[in-house]
């Protein structure tokens, strides 16, 4: 399902250096699969999705999510695949603050396929509980509630692969588990696969499968 | 969730600094609109009086001073034509293409409105402002077999009082010393308005008007005269048996003399108003004198065709195929008729010309100082967009993320420059239309147009594209921005 191979990535430095950011021989993950990636601040978990969800492109290396090898698409063919087959969620402020909860989802939609479908729309909303605030705007919910606007967001097009960066890191730990408890049962229910970067051991011990990414990265950025 | 929608969140999200940049277009584009809606009416109340006949006949001269004095009842005759000259054309004599002829005989007024004398058909044959009728909100049309019958315009009626039934009587002249004649007229009808001159003006019998004794010949001796010094000599004097008449020498010898005083010749503009010119006047005092004179020693041998004359004669070419008018004013003007030459000119072209001479330039010159406001309005859209897009990177980079593509998000940056431009360009049509709408009392006083909400130009449609245009070369910087936006670093930024 997820797949990548001598996948490489550097950035240029202003002083005119290369930092190496990412040399990662063999990662994989399978459909359904729930994968929790930690790593210190630095390693390059960021920059890792990323690069799978086609954001950044990889200086070498394939990198493969559900069949497609996305280092063979062109940058255009990388946004409309993201749209089509991947969710993303990020730490914080996920939401286009012009937008009401519903309409969020509804962009996601529009992205991805040209229309939208208000009823899954909606329906996604319930499920993260909040089925009463779908005209609000994010300036009227909470951080936590945001969050879970973002979840029903990023499975909104019923992508394959659900990215989530630190997603809560910015809430209550009572509202943590809540979100983690969603992400991980809407992803179960939709059958995506799942990977989610973390600091909080309390949420990394959840995981059946935790993935270091300096085990697996031989780019080791110095701080 | 069509991309214009999230363009539109994207202006509520902004929408103080939207609604004042929108509201700069408005004021940019009301001022369009103002200007194009003035000129508007300004041109349509010129054309108005010039609809319903297809040629003015006159004495040579200038075709503006005959269409000017003919339409607009401004400034003086160009001359007079023999009333012998009327009938031959009217009885298809001279040009068999000729349907209908209407006389207009200048020369009197009442407390400043001119009098006209004409005959009945004026109002019910001629049509004004794409065919509509001439009609009366009280009484009747004058009979032709009544000489002393008078029908006042919608204006004049309302300013001198006059009702069917009144009576009043005309001057010689039209300044405020001019002398009175004892005849008098009684009112017949009072037209609606119209909007045209018309409106300004009462119209009597001309059989009425030749009764009262100041044949036209003498206000527009004078005429003549001034028009020879400035244009080429009039050949519209007929050989006119009562010539010897100490009378008639009298009066050319004292039209001579008015020659020689300064005032200027066609580009008086000796209007119908009260408010004459200084030289304007001075003339007239001659012209007194020289009436009062006449009115004593000559005994009202009116029914002598040779002592009558007209000013001017309207023209209907029958069917008007494409053509006809302009041969027939071409046999007119080319042609001597019984001695007679003549002037015929379509009016329209002649009111365009005066238009385009006058006031097209100014109308040109408020246009592009309104168009230059729009323009600046259009960079102060670009200036407030370009100051919101760092702060607006992370929401472009959260489109990026949920797919969007570069073009998508440009689009939209597009989309919102002519949204604000479209959206103040209408507010600023309501306003321009709006203010219009204020002043439409006025504008219908001053020009007799009435104008209303919904008074719109074809021209203001040039607003819809050029605004798009605007819009779009004022949000092309702004949208580059969005276009080369890094998403990787744009998320990576705190916001
Ligand atoms: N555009 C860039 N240009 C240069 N260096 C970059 C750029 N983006 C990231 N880096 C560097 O790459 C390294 C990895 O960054 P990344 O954001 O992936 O770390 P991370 O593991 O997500 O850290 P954190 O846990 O703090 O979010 C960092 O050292 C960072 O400074
Ligand atoms: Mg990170």
């Amino acid at each position: 399902m997820l797949e990548l191979i001598d996948v490489r990535k550097s950035f240029l430095l202003p002083n005119g250096e290369q930092l190496s950011v990412l040399d990662i021989p063999e990662f994989r993950a399978a459909a359904g699969e729930q994968v929790v990636l930690v790593g210190r601040s630095g390693c390059g978990k960021t920059t890792l999705l990323h690069v799978i969800a086609g954001i950044s492109r990889a200086d070498s290396g394939r990198v493969k999510v559900n069949g497609w090898d996305i280092s063979l698409l062109s940058e255009a063919e990388r946004d409309r695949f993201r749209a089509e087959h991947i969710g993303y969620v990020f730490q914080t402020f996920n939401l286009l603050p012009g937008f009401t909860a519903l309409e969020n989802v509804l962009v996601a939609m529009r992205f991805a396929r040209g229309h939208v479908d208000k009823a899954r729309a909606k329906q996604l909303l319930n499920r993260v509980g909040l089925g009463n605030r779908m005209s609000h705007r994010p300036p009227m919910l909470s951080v936590g509630e945001q969050q879970r606007v973002a979840v029903a967001r990023a499975l909104a097009n019923k992508p394959k692969l659900l990215l989530a960066d630190e997603p809560t890191a910015s809430v209550d730990s009572g509202n943590q588990q809540a979100i983690l408890d969603l992400i991980r049962e809407t992803c179960q229910e939709e059958n995506v696969t799942l990977l989610l970067v973390t600091h909080a051991p309390e949420v990394a011990q959840q995981f059946q499968r935790i993935e270091y990414l300096e085990k697996f990265n031989r780019a080791v950025v110095k701080l | 969730m069509s991309l214009w929608k999230i363009a539109w969140r994207s202006i509520q999200q902004r929408a103080v600094a939207s609604g004042l940049t929108a509201f700069s277009m408005a004021l940019g584009v009301s001022l369009v609109v103002t200007v194009l809606v003035f000129f508007g009416v300004l041109y349509q109340s010129l054309h108005r009086g010039a609809e319903g006949y297809d040629l003015i006949v006159g004495p040579r001269g200038g075709p503006e001073q005959l269409v000017l004095s003919t339409i607009f009842y401004i400034g003086d005759p160009v001359g007079k034509l023999p009333y012998q000259f009327y009938k031959d054309l009217e009885e298809g004599r001279i040009n068999k293409n000729v349907e209908a002829v209407i006389p207009v005989c200048l020369g009197h007024s009442f407390q400043g409105f001119r009098v006209i004398g004409t005959t009945p058909e004026i109002f019910d044959r001629l049509t004004y402002f794409g065919g509509r009728s001439y009609e009366f909100a009280d009484g009747d049309n004058f009979a032709s077999d009544d000489p002393f019958a008078a029908v006042a315009g919608a204006v004049a009626a309302k300013e001198t009082g006059l009702r069917p039934g009144a009576k009043f009587k005309a001057t010689h002249g039209t300044g405020q010393s001019a002398a009175q004649h004892d005849e008098e007229f009684t009112v017949t009808g009072v037209l609606k308005p119209t909007g045209t001159p018309v409106d300004r003006a009462i119209f009597v019998n001309m059989e009425g008007f030749y009764l009262i004794h100041s044949p036209v010949g003498q206000s527009s001796h004078r005429d003549t005269d001034t028009a020879a010094s400035h244009a080429e000599p009039p050949a519209t004097q007929k050989p006119d048996p009562t010539e010897a008449d100490s009378d008639r020498q009298m009066a050319s010898a004292e039209g001579a003399e008015a020659s020689h005083s300064p005032r200027p010749a066609a580009a008086n503009v000796n209007g119908a108003t009260p408010e004459t010119s200084v030289t304007g006047a001075a003339a007239e005092t001659h012209t007194d004198d020289r009436s009062n004179t006449h009115h004593q020693n000559h005994q009202h041998d009116h029914d002598h065709d040779n002592h009558r004359e007209v000013s001017a004669l309207l023209v209907i070419v029958p069917d008007r195929p494409p053509g006809l008018v302009e041969k027939v004013a071409f046999e007119l003007n080319n042609g001597t008729f019984d001695g007679v030459q003549v002037q015929a000119v379509v009016p329209g072209r002649v009111v365009a010309s005066l238009f385009e001479r006058f006031v097209g330039k100014l109308e040109a010159v408020l246009l592009v100082m309104a168009v230059l406001i729009v323009v600046v309005a259009g960079v102060g859209i670009m200036v407030s967009m370009y100051n919101s897009m760092s702060e607006r990177r992370r929401e472009i980079a959260i489109m990026r993320a949920l797919g969007a593509n570069r073009v998508t998000v440009m689009l939209v940056v597009l989309m919102e420059s002519i949204l604000l431009s479209l959206g103040g360009g209408a507010l600023g049509m309501l306003l321009g239309h709006g203010l219009v709408t204020v002043l439409a009392p006025w504008i219908a006083q001053w020009t007799g147009v009435s104008v209303g909400l919904f008074q719109f130009r074809l021209v203001e449609l040039l607003l819809v594209p050029g605004l798009i245009v605007l819009a779009s070369v004022v949000g092309y910087l702004p949208a580059v921005i969005a276009y080369r936006t890094d998403v990787a670093e744009a998320l990576t930024a705190n916001p």
